[in-house]
């Protein structure tokens, strides 16, 4: 009996363990195509804190239009700070629509989280697609995603979620907003008050993916209660050297400016980071998490998260 | 030295009498805090209330803002709003916070940053929000080149739930009530957080 207790324990712990390491992390390399593109796959890129209007804003753009052409993701997700400073129309112009005119001529969607620098109405500014409301969900194949605003987390967008994440029967589940719950950022650092009131949520209603931005740089989180979390907000600033050692990091990238590329496909997520001069930063393929996943990583989470939280 | 028993009874139905005299003022007390907390909401979602009557009525008066690819309409409309909404409110008293409310408000806001086992994060998420230091007044338009400071989802648990035009915002120790769609201040509070 003892032993097969002990055998049960080194299975799970066998099976967590090459869990954790189906990330297979990649080698900073020349500009090279890893994802699978196979077909009926969800394509997406992610950027975070793009809109300066600034040079480094178009130089990626540029660099997602040519990605692209090899790589033909439909949609965009913005992770906040999508407009900085003014938000006249010719601020519009600057810091969305020329760089980004030739994905949006090419018909690319682009769904947008509000950030701390974003004025509320952008919500009213169709490619955007936030349909005149802070928060809200959209589907996408397989995936449910939720773009929140947090900026103000009250009771009403509270019981939204929870509404919104316990009617969904979609198997992947995507949430990402502005501000990390969990970063290594000397700048801003993990919202832990956002945390407390989010996280038990996202466990509850079986979250798979987190992404956020607000940090300028690019980090992979080591998987946290069973959830994969990604900050990708270096889209159009920088912060050099601005991730601190910290036992959360898996990856961290502040050397330049960067933007993920995913592709959801079954029961795997791949993703690919990739730098302002073309370089793969990071990637690999995420599984998707079941639910004795989530258990294991529950009981690792309480020893990293008690370490981790600042 | 023994007392007498009757003396000793005496003593404790003093005491007794003493207790129950301080126990029901204390009683009495919590009930009118009650009373005054309970007087002071109901008079806050009062005023709140009109507030989002008129700005309804001001937003029904002008063309109706829909999803639109042409970002100029946005700002006109935002503009338009706001100018409606101050004509609308000058003359006459139109404070949302009245001295009773800014005190019901000032009290939630000290005691979750005092006593609440979260006031560490709500500072923290407020400390490392890009926190704002500017004077802004009534009938002013938030400014556009200024981010706006996070506000700590814990401490939002604590004050009264808002219709979906306004929202609490911090700038510098101030609560602001702004109008989203107008950008407009509606009121403010000072000095309502602690140095953080």
């Amino acid at each position: 009996m003892a032993s097969q207790l002990a055998n049960m324990d080194l299975m799970r712990r066998t099976r967590y363990v090459s869990l954790l390491f189906s990330i297979v992390l990649l080698q900073p390399q020349a500009q090279e195509l890893t994802l699978p593109l196979k077909n009926d796959s969800v394509r997406f890129a992610v950027i975070g804190d793009s809109g300066t209007g600034k040079t480094p804003q178009y130089e990626l753009a540029a660099k997602m239009s040519e990605l692209r052409q090899k790589f033909p993701f439909e949609f965009v997700l913005m992770l906040g700070d999508n407009m900085y400073g003014g938000e006249s129309p010719r601020d519009f112009e600057k810091k969305f629509e020329r760089p980004y005119k030739p994905l949006l001529d090419a018909g690319v969607k682009f769904y947008a989280a509000l950030g701390n620098h974003d004025n509320p109405n952008q919500r009213f500014y169709k490619p955007f697609n936030m349909d005149g409301k802070q928060y809200y969900t959209y589907k996408k194949g397989p995936i449910r995603f939720f773009a929140m605003d947090s900026n103000y987390v009250d009771r009403a967008q509270l019981q939204w979620i929870e509404k919104e994440l316990q009617n969904s029967d979609s198997v992947w589940k995507i949430c990402y907003f502005h501000h990390p719950l969990y970063s290594s950022g000397a700048r801003h650092g993990s919202d832990t008050d956002l945390r407390l009131l989010l996280e038990p949520l996202f466990i509850k209603y079986g979250v798979n993916v987190v992404l956020a931005g607000h940090e300028h740089f690019y980090e992979r989180i080591k998987p946290q209660n069973g959830i994969y979390y990604f900050t990708s907000g270096a889209a159009s600033k920088l912060r050099r050297g601005n991730i601190r050692k910290s036992i959360l990091s898996a990856k961290g990238f502040d050397q330049d400016l960067s933007f993920m590329l995913m592709e959801v496909s079954g029961d795997q997520l791949h993703f690919q980071v990739i730098s302002r001069d073309g370089r793969t930063i990071d990637g690999g393929t995420l599984e998707r998490q079941t639910e004795a996943d989530r258990a294991q990583k529950a009981s690792h989470w309480k020893v990293v998260g008690f370490l981790g939280i600042r | 030295m023994n007392r007498p028993r009757w003396l000793r009874l005496h003593q404790v139905g003093v005491l007794f009498t003493i207790f129950m005299i301080l126990l029901a003022e204390g009683w009495s007390q919590a009930a009118t805090e009650r009373e005054r907390e309970s007087a002071a909401l109901k008079d806050f979602s009062t005023r709140v209330n009109e507030y989002v009557k008129l700005h309804k009525q001001q937003d029904a008066s002008l063309p109706a803002l829909k999803q639109t690819n042409n970002s100029a309409e946005i700002q006109v409309h935002q503009r338009a709003l706001a100018e409606k909404i101050k004509e609308a409110r000058t003359g006459g008293s139109h404070e949302i916070f009245s001295p009773e409310i800014s005190a019901l408000f000032r009290h939630r806001i000290e005691r979750h940053f005092k006593s609440s086992p979260t006031a560490p994060q709500a500072k923290a998420t407020i400390r490392l929000g890009e926190p704002v230091k500017v004077h802004l007044k009534v009938n002013d338009s938030y400014p556009a080149d200024l981010p706006l400071t996070t506000m700590p989802p814990t401490l939002l648990q604590q004050l009264p739930p808002l219709p979906q035009q306004l929202e609490y915002r911090i700038v510098g120790r101030d609560l602001v009530l702004l109008d989203l769609k107008a950008n407009l201040i509606v009121d403010v509070i000072r000095q309502a957080l602690p140095e953080i």
